[in-house]
């Protein structure tokens, strides 16, 4: 299996570098056509649907939200925020399911000319459902539970 | 930074203008707190999170910490979560249960409805300490409608129905839609923050015209996706406003209150108003009659705002509190409840609305928190911001003048009121 998990760590890592240089399509591309990706406000949930969530979107619902970026009058985007993304403590956590456990720290920074520049920090404990055709894989769901889930949280137009 | 000494709440609102130090100055902020909130029937949530006795919950009014709990004999009590010996919270969880506040600090204990209980070396306090005025306080008034919970700190006031008016529909049509009259609370809260000042939430959640520019993005991107058909049809909806002409959006009315409160009635039928004959509608009908259940489904209200603490959607089982942290500084906490008795089917629309307008990572709300943002960045800067829309239509009091939607004539009442409470010392 430790052949397969580092396979699984390079696709993770190769994920983080797509969102952090903005490339989204490809991003999305990474989902398969059912996946869901879920961010819930209660670490403890189990139970899609029977919650508030932060994130609860089907593909082309995280197609929406991605697309958006793109559009000369998403107010989020103008200057685009700069991410840097970190992961690690990689674990293989279910082994039949091929749910790969990892943490995810972001740091983030926005240009504000007319006012502070903007740096915040997002920590997260993620998990991906992967799918292994044995070349490729393909993310059937993704969940991502920050840290101070249960506090209340600034803006957050870029899927972690 | 500019002080209360030196800005007169008269001086930053003429009826058409607005200073902007009124969104950045702190000493405005302290006179709010206490002249503004101090005064107003605050919501702090429904009796359904406080079953039985001693369940409770945290609130706050204000700058105010508080507990509400239900005592032994039944009663819905609001204390002032503060230790009377020392002034720690005696209580620091969102909600649960409990026979008794005990503080931290040296183990004073309080009954549940805020009695003194007991404390260590109870005889060096004497046979003279005044143990009944020792307990946690209660706050000036608490009242309930519908089973919401409303406290204020002040003791002299208007009674809570002549305070709501109008916006009672709010709280009426929230219950009225569940099948038993009950609700039941969902933990935990959606909550998010804004680094800018509260008021510019109750500016914006009634303000008709931004969707069509603030949350342009959005709409573009709904017509971008390629199987629209599996997007939520809340979020397909998000296509449909910017697409009509501002025509629709004079038409509609706006309803305000003598206390500041507004809402717009008949934007929910601009999206097609059938009512489908389903399970739900039939177990409607079997509490309030078929023309019953029709007349509760057809209420065209989308967003009450509640001045100065609560903005609500009944529709949708949702009402998010408005709670000022700092002058630049605000947070909204969202509730969510089931509808006792109503099909699953209507929660999973409640939480998606929920998500869809509520959430900090919402295609919309993101720009909503974008631009209020940007309004805070002019912090400190003077120069005056204007609210004049439909001001020579609609500014007079006359209460027969029709207020169309697009009138900022509810923002000009929010500010009305502010500047006098603002200018009357509390007794």
């Amino acid at each position: 299996m430790n052949g397969w998990l580092a396979r699984a760590e390079r696709f993770l890592y190769h994920e983080a570098n797509l969102l952090d240089e903005g490339r989204f399509e490809e991003w999305l591309a990474l989902f398969g056509s059912d996946a869901y990706y879920w961010m819930p406000v209660s670490a403890r949930e189990t139970r899609r649907k029977n919650t508030p969530s932060y994130i609860d979107d089907n593909v082309p619902e995280l197609e929406l939200r991605i697309r958006r970026l793109y559009e000369p009058t998403a107010h989020t985007e103008s200057p685009r925020p700069s991410a840097c993304r970190l992961i690690s403590n990689i674990t293989l956590e279910d082994e039949a399911a091929k749910i790969v456990r990892s943490k995810l720290v972001m740091h983030e920074f926005r240009r504000r000319e007319f006012g502070r520049d903007d740096y915040r920090l997002f920590c997260a404990t993620v998990r991906h459902a992967l799918q292994d055709d044995g070349e490729a894989f393909r993310i059937l769901w993704k969940r991502v539970d920050l840290f101070d889930s249960e506090g209340s949280l600034t803006l957050m137009p870029t899927p972690l | 930074m500019m002080t209360v000494q030196s800005l007169s709440p008269a001086a930053l609102f003429d009826g058409a203008q607005l200073d902007a130090r009124a969104y950045s100055d702190p000493g405005i902020f302290d006179l709010e707190m206490e002249r503004l909130f101090e005064r107003a029937w605050i919501l702090l949530g429904h009796e359904c999170q406080v079953p039985d006795a001693g369940s409770f919950f945290l609130g706050r009014i204000g700058r105010y910490p508080l507990i509400v709990v239900r005592d032994q004999a039944g009663v819905v009590r609001v204390l002032h979560n503060r230790c009377a010996h020392r002034g720690p919270a005696v209580c620091t969880h969102r909600t649960g249960r409990t026979q008794l506040f005990v503080c931290p600090y040296h183990a004073w204990s309080y009954e549940l409805d805020g009695r003194l209980r007991s404390m260590p070396l109870r005889e060096e306090y004497g046979a003279t300490f005044p143990r009944e005025q020792r307990g946690l306080a209660p706050i000036g008034r608490v009242a309930l409608y519908r089973g919401f919970i409303f406290g204020r700190l002040a003791a002299e006031g208007p009674d809570l129905e002549s305070f709501l008016g109008q916006a009672r529909l709010a709280f009426d049509d929230f219950v009225d839609r569940s099948p038993s009259g009950e609700l039941e609370p969902v933990d935990p809260p959606l909550r998010y923050r804004v680094r800018a000042n509260w008021k510019v939430i109750f500016e914006n959640l009634n303000d008709i015209l931004h969707p069509l520019f603030a949350h342009a993005s959005a709409a573009a991107a709904v017509k971008a996706v390629r199987d629209v058909d599996r997007l939520h049809p809340l979020q397909r909806l998000l296509a449909a406003a910017p697409a009509m002409p501002l025509k629709t959006f004079q038409q509609l009315d706006s309803v305000i209150t003598d206390y500041g409160h507004s809402y717009v009635t008949g934007l929910v039928s601009l999206a097609g108003r059938e009512i489908p004959r389903d399970a739900y509608f039939a177990a409607l009908a079997e509490r309030h009659g078929e023309e019953g259940a029709r007349r509760v489904l057809s209420t065209d209200v989308h967003v009450v705002l509640v001045y100065p603490s609560v903005t609500m959607n009944s529709r949708f089982q949702t009402l998010r509190l408005v709670r000022p942290i700092a002058v630049n500084e605000t947070e909204v906490e969202a509730h969510v409840f089931r509808l006792k008795g109503a099909p699953e089917s209507v929660f999973a629309q409640a939480l998606e609305y929920n998500y869809v307008s509520g959430s900090p990572a919402s295609p919309v709300l993101v720009d909503d928190m974008e631009i209020y943002e940007r309004l805070q960045s002019g912090e400190g800067v003077r120069g005056r911001l204007s609210v004049e829309r439909c001001l020579e239509s609609t500014g007079g009091a006359d209460p027969g003048t029709r207020i169309p939607a697009t009138s900022e004539q509810y923002i000009r009442k929010q500010y009305e009121l502010w500047r006098r409470h603002l200018e009357e010392a509390l007794p």
